[in-house]
């Protein structure tokens, strides 16, 4: 064997891609803040009035993320929320038109770093679409 | 001298995909020794819940942090992945909400995955909490392994910068 596909099923990768979209673009988007303007973990969990780690375990996947603490993390962050469900392109291959791939670096904290930020909304990669719009 | 082709030719270590990735995860390589294959095999199989009532149960944590990784996505040192101590081991883990996965970087971009285990064993939580923390012995584990594929000088990525390991 010179390759294994680890292919959990389109449910389950359903699932776990998007969650795991939502989480990424929230990192994005506190990476984008601090960078722009300075504004820390810290000062995200003093703004929600939560404890820093609360905000910690939900960014890196130890603890869940309800719909109302995306919420509540996109108001945070000022960051508007669109959700829409789109019928998939079936005719194509929707990743040929998909620009990602590594690009810049950014810090979240002393011993937080940021690689491979994709600039692309993740629409395209996922077949799911949130990305910064009016609400 | 040890190169990927050979340790391919050999049967150590086996390229991973991802399901129905339609071509989007070649941003970056990803590798397991056949025993870390046999555990993720065993993840799909029994698809267990995640032990802390994540969302996400443990096979569906791999596949997203493999699409995250092999896609090109961000990853957030520390967060996602890490170096271990001592710097000079140049042994990483990946992680997940639940899981950690031991092993190294045989190129830039290029992980090979030896050991995936949950969080709290290797911790020593819970249940695990008489076993003490298990690092040292995956760090250590991997070290070893890494002697007997003769990647010690070739193959292994050095450097305790994430940059080193992972693309900018």
């Amino acid at each position: 064997m010179t390759s294994f596909r680890f292919d959990i099923g389109p449910r389950r990768r359903k699932v776990a891609r998007f969650i795991g979209q939502v989480r990424n673009e929230l990192v994005r988007a506190l990476v984008e803040e601090k960078e722009e303007n300075k504004f820390s973990q810290n000062q995200l969990a003093k703004k929600l009035d939560v404890d820093r780690s609360v905000i910690n375990r939900q960014l890196n996947g130890e603890a869940n993320l309800t719909l109302r603490s995306v919420a509540e993390l996109a108001w945070a962050l000022d960051r508007d929320i669109v959700f829409e469900l789109r019928k998939p392109n079936r005719g194509g291959n929707f990743f040929s038109e998909v620009a990602t791939g590594p690009s810049g670096i950014s810090q979240l904290g002393p011993d937080t770093q940021l690689h491979g930020a994709s600039t692309e909304p993740f629409s395209r990669k996922n077949g799911i679409e949130i990305h910064e719009e009016s609400f | 001298m040890t190169t990927l082709q050979s340790l391919t030719d050999a049967g150590s270590i086996i390229k991973i995909d991802l399901g129905s990735d339609n071509g989007a995860s070649n941003w970056r390589i990803l590798y397991g020794t056949p025993k870390f294959i046999d555990w993720l095999n065993q993840r799909i199989e029994s698809d267990e819940p995640s032990p802390r009532g994540l969302d996400l149960s443990l096979s569906e944590q791999l596949d997203a942090l493999f699409y995250a990784y092999l896609s090109g996505q961000t990853l957030v040192h520390s967060q996602q992945f890490k170096l271990l101590a001592p710097n000079e081991n140049n042994v990483w883990e990946l992680k997940t909400g639940d899981l950690r996965i031991f092993g190294w970087f045989l190129q830039k971009d290029c992980f090979l995955c030896v050991f995936g285990e949950l969080a709290d064993k290797v911790k020593g939580r819970g249940e695990w909490a008489a076993f003490g923390s298990l690092y040292p012995g995956f760090r250590n584990e991997v070290v070893r392994i890494r002697a007997e594929m003769g990647c010690t000088a070739v193959l292994c990525v050095q450097g305790s910068n994430p940059n080193d390991v992972i693309s900018v």
